[in-house]
């Protein structure tokens, strides 16, 4: 049946976007007149009344005390009287509030409170199939509570995992054998970083062709291996890329303010990393010293503590052997290892791995540490096929410019005779 | 030489007035004072005139030619020669030197115009008390180009305030001829608005000292005021060096000095006094010399940003409409507080205000409130004088669009009463107006500039909400000596009080002065700081589920009550935990509330923090609905800002 009347919350003033029903004049199925008042509604100015235009059934969409919303619709006058809910009576969402209704409304508020999910958890939630009840301890789910959850299962996973492989190792075929006490503290040391399971390894080739050759002639102890370069240059690109020269600590990162690189030894006596001190303060030939004097000191175990402890990036060479590439681990108080693989004889190029904590870094930052670094080493084999390199030699010492492993190169200058001549950097500064 | 030149006590008190105001200039060139010197030379028997047949309960309201008008009122020759030395020992400790004087009943301010209606709200002070004090207030010809000296003149003509305007017209604006400046006539002005005048001039000294007495009478026994226009020559610059006026016209005027006609035709008597005045002024000018500057530690004292903690409570649900809570409020303290005056424009009732706040209240106090004509400036001056007079007035600006018309009463004269007369006197004047859009007003009447009211030095600015009865805020700025403006919204006069509900949020108010809602996540680390107050506090309130929704982040909202100076205590504790924070205002952010919050809270908070501001776009409020809500922070806005973080 279709309504007579409809009658609407009216806006009296343009500041009240609510008015309270203060008066429901009549019960709901009444009978009334026109010109009867039949409801008051109270504004932030007066009480409206409303006063009924026809005759006809009254039916309220509203109680007392209830704020209702402008525009909304509040009576309905019929020609008859109406079945009992026949009535698409609009549910009464607004609560009547009174001082008691109050107090118990704040009581309820924390037993009442529900689990509320940010779309970002419901997305993680459902692709993992995880079951939304599991978080019903909780009243707000986040993205990062759904990652810690599914982060204990997968560690509890692991758990069982290996208690089903402990269970079952009973080998008859196995020699129980207790790992050293060195080794127990290496795992401890390599763990910290690798722990996280944030790190990455980045490789890169390096062209060796005529490196020894240009190398070798500088080079006292450690002739024909790449070490005491790489050293040096890695020391001095370090100041560039510090982030690599640092380590992470508890959602800080700790940059060092000196490089002390630190060699991983390993002749046939346990793995140990020995620190040099200031390492891009000194010349190719006095690494390659230092090198010789902490190899001598590995030998004799006679390394100290202080040789031991406080390098701030390590490198591992391997280029001893006939590995082709390998990954290295990062180690504590480090964010970052560079490793040295063998010389291919047949190709001439040699493979640098370089692991870092992804923490602190990304591949791009080393990715650029490791381009700069073969620009750098294979400018060592690039001297020798300038020929007119063997030419030009400094006028005061005579040094060759090829003999100049330093890179700097010397600087042309005009003798008193007015001809071009040369100068190393040694003379022009001593 | 008539009768009153016969009354040597007139002369020598001129001739004071003369030869202190020629010492200043000495010292002025001795490099002896700060600042510059307005010297009423040739004018002196105006202030000899009014200011000295005065009582002490009388008041004066001065401008920047003050010096005379000071010494004929309170005799300080002591206290004006140290002002000007910018001495401790000065009037007002040498921070105000020659142009804010205050001693006593005597105060002077440097702005044209702006001392009018301060001096009708100190004299509407006295007449409410019936003490049966009048007051005068000077001003020159010049000020007759303010508008705010028209605003004064209707009030105090139709609210009959007991005060006389003394205009001294030496027929120059600073260096401009009047014939330049000036249209009409000058006392027409007056006769306009029905107030009585009077005319006198410097030379016929004894038709001026009986026009005054006659025009001082009036006001004092009709209660009603009076215009004096007093013709009158000044003989020296109008400040230092900046004299372009024709010098035979001044050589007229000096033949006509009725000091230089005695020097002339009494000289050994007249010889006699300056000697005697000299003699003195030498004396006090070399005692002074050894007088100390005012330290620092005297005149400025830091307020501290981080308060002690608070203690908290819920929220209460009030089941009221804030504007009924504050009409309760004006009732109750209008009841209860006789000192307190309500004054507005449309304020009367039945109509009671364009937002019903003073419905009845002029009913139930009608000699506490006032319905002021449309005039800002002036009802704002009214309720300084009102305030600086001993009484607790608040002024309602109908729209807070329009307290830009109020500015200079704000900063000029409010702000800085306390501190130019050296902490003597407190202005504790109450300013309330609603701001805010959304009602389609359009852009006169829809501006949130809340950013030009805070850092507005010593004013204490509010924002009130829907989460706090507003009578708990109203009762502390009630005790403020302050100047206190309250930012109201017009969107929430209309809704209840303390009605927020939320399952998973719980609101908490803490237990201070002016509270601080937050809003808080059930046993829950919140991952984003919202700092908001007034209106915009509402609809940030209910969106903080749909926020969390959205940005995978868990809001805390702190709604601030006190945006100028702000404690900063709660929203540093909150950023500890989310190091995260979004400051909401609805005026637009450049230069905003968002700014200041945000520079601070990175100059007392220790960490790295991801800070943003939401506010309004740069364009006038549009009416149009639709516009409106877009150019208005809402949360999409809100959520798309955050999302971005």
């Amino acid at each position: 049946m279709k309504p007579l009347k409809q009658i609407y919350v009216p806006q009296d003033s343009v500041n009240d976007t609510k008015l309270t029903v203060v008066g429901i004049i009549f019960k709901s199925g009444d009978f009334i007149k026109k010109g009867q008042t039949i409801i008051e509604l109270e504004t932030s100015k007066a009480v409206l009344t409303i006063e009924s235009d026809t005759d006809g059934y009254i039916y309220y969409h509203c109680v007392i005390g209830q704020d209702v919303e402008v525009n909304k619709l509040i009576i309905e006058i019929f020609e008859s009287q109406l079945q009992s809910n026949n009535l698409a009576v609009e549910k009464i969402i607004d609560k009547v509030i009174d001082e008691k209704v109050i107090e118990i409304m704040i009581e309820n508020e924390k037993q009442n409170a529900s689990t509320i999910f940010s779309h970002e958890a419901i997305s993680l939630i459902k692709t993992n199939n995880l079951k939304e009840t599991i978080f019903n301890d909780l009243y707000f789910v986040d993205k990062k509570i759904v990652e810690e959850k599914l982060g204990i299962t997968e560690k509890v996973k692991k758990i069982e995992i290996v208690k089903e492989l402990t269970n079952s190792t009973k080998f008859d075929n196995t020699e129980i054998k207790k790992v050293s006490s060195s080794k127990v503290v290496e795992i401890e040391y390599l763990s910290e970083v690798q722990a996280c399971g944030l790190t990455s390894t980045l490789d890169i080739q390096i062209n060796m062709v005529n490196f020894f050759e240009s190398v070798n002639p500088h080079i006292k102890f450690l002739k024909g291996s790449p070490l005491p370069v790489i050293v040096f240059e890695v020391s001095r690109l370090l100041k560039k890329y510090n982030l690599l020269n640092s380590y992470f600590d508890n959602n800080h990162l700790h940059i060092y303010n000196e490089i002390n690189i630190g060699i991983a030894i390993d002749i046939n006596q346990g793995l140990k990393v020995a620190k040099i001190k200031n390492t891009d303060t000194f010349s190719v030939k006095e690494i390659d010293n230092k090198l010789y004097t902490l190899a001598n000191l590995y030998l004799d175990k006679t390394l100290t503590k202080e040789d031991l402890t406080g390098s701030t990036f390590t490198i591992t060479d391997l280029s001893g052997t006939t590995i082709y590439s390998f990954r290295p681990l990062v180690n504590k108080f480090n964010s970052a290892i560079l490793g040295i693989s063998n010389v291919d004889k047949a190709t001439n190029k040699m493979i640098l791995n370089m692991s870092f904590d992804h923490r602190v870094t990304e591949g791009k930052y080393v990715a650029e540490f490791l381009s700069e670094l073969k620009e750098r080493l294979e400018s060592y084999s690039f001297q020798k096929n300038q020929s007119y390199n063997s030419k030009i030699q400094c006028s005061k010492c005579s040094k060759k410019l090829k003999d100049d492993i330093n890179e700097l190169g010397f600087i042309k200058i005009i003798n008193k005779y007015g001809e071009d001549k040369y100068i190393c950097e040694t003379c022009l500064f001593s | 030489m008539n009768l009153i030149m016969m009354n040597h006590k007139l002369i020598k008190e001129a001739l004071l007035i003369r030869r202190v105001e020629e010492t200043f200039l000495e010292l002025f060139s001795k490099g002896k004072l700060n600042g510059t010197v307005h010297t009423c030379v040739g004018q002196e028997f105006s202030a000899v005139a009014f200011a000295g047949q005065l009582k002490k309960s009388d008041f004066i309201f001065s401008n920047h030619r003050c010096h005379g008008h000071y010494l004929s009122f309170t005799k300080d020759i002591h206290g004006l020669i140290a002002e000007l030395m910018g001495k401790k020992t000065g009037t007002c400790g040498g921070v105000g030197s020659s142009q804010h004087l205050c001693f006593e009943n005597f105060y002077s301010n440097g702005i044209q115009g702006g001392i009018v209606p301060v001096a009708a709200g100190y004299a509407l002070s006295n007449k409410l008390k019936n003490n049966n004090a009048i007051g005068i207030v000077f001003i020159g010809d010049g000020t007759l180009g303010e508008g705010v000296v028209y605003e004064t003149m209707n009030i105090i003509s139709k609210w009959e305030i007991p005060l006389m305007i003394v205009c001294e017209n030496n027929s120059y604006a600073q260096s401009t001829p009047q014939s330049l400046n000036l249209a009409g006539d000058i006392t027409k002005r007056a006769e306009a608005f029905n107030i009585k005048t009077f005319k006198s001039n410097t030379w016929d000294i004894d038709h001026l000292m009986n026009n005054a007495k006659e025009s001082i009478e009036y006001v004092r026994e009709q209660g009603k005021p009076v215009f004096h226009l007093v013709e009158t020559y000044r003989l020296n610059a109008h400040s230092k060096g900046d004299d372009d006026r024709d010098k035979d016209e001044v050589e007229e005027y000096k033949k006509k000095d009725v000091l230089n006609i005695f020097a002339k035709a009494d000289p050994a008597i007249y010889e006699n006094y300056l000697n005697k005045i000299n003699s003195k002024i030498n004396d006090l000018v070399s005692n002074i010399e050894n007088d100390a500057d005012l330290d620092l530690k005297e005149y400025f004292k830091e307020e501290y940003k981080i308060e002690n903690k608070y203690e908290w409570k819920s929220i209460t649900n009030t089941n009221k409409r804030q504007v009924e809570l504050l009409n309760t409020f004006f009732n109750k303290k209008l009841e209860s507080d006789k000192q307190t005056v309500f004054l507005g424009e449309d304020v009367k009732s039945p109509y009671g205000g364009a937002f019903k706040v003073s419905k009845n209240l002029s009913t139930n106090f009608p000699s506490q409130v006032f319905s002021t004509p449309i005039s800002e400036g002036a009802l704002v001056g009214i309720s300084n004088g009102l305030a600086l007079n001993g009484m607790k007035p608040y002024a309602e600006i109908m729209f807070g669009d329009f307290i830009t018309l109020a500015f200079d009463q704000i900063i000029n004269h409010a702000s800085k009463f306390h501190h130019i007369y050296n902490g003597k006197v407190t202005c504790p004047v109450v300013i309330r107006t609603p701001m805010g859009g959304r009602r389609g007003y359009g852009p006169t009447h829809s501006q949130t500039l809340d950013k030009f009211l805070i850092g507005i030095d010593n004013v204490v600015t509010l924002a009130i909400n829907t989460f706090i009865d507003p009578s708990i805020i109203y009762e502390s700025a009630h005790k403020e000596n302050k100047p206190v403006i309250v930012i109201e919204n017009k969107v929430d006069y209309g809704k209840k009080v303390g009605a927020y509900q939320s399952t998973n949020f719980s609101a908490i108010m803490s237990n201070c002065n002016y509270p601080i809602v937050k809003i808080t996540p059930i046993k829950t680390t919140p991952s984003i700081t919202i700092v908001s107050y007034g209106s915009s506090a509402d609809w940030v309130s209910e969106s903080l589920e749909a926020i969390f929704r959205e940005t995978d982040l868990i809001p805390e909202l702190i709604i601030l009550t006190k945006i100028h100076p702000i404690d900063y205590t709660e929203v540093l504790n909150s950023i500890k935990k989310t190091r995260k924070l979004i400051v909401i205002e609805e005026g637009s952010i450049s230069g905003g509330i968002g700014s200041e919050i945000i520079a601070s809270v990175n100059e007392l908070n220790e960490y790295p923090i991801i800070t943003r501001r939401l506010g309004a776009l740069e364009v006038p409020i549009p009416s149009v609905k639709s516009l409106e809500n877009s150019v208005l922070p809402n949360i999409e806005s809100l959520i798309k800002l955050i999302k971005s973080i």
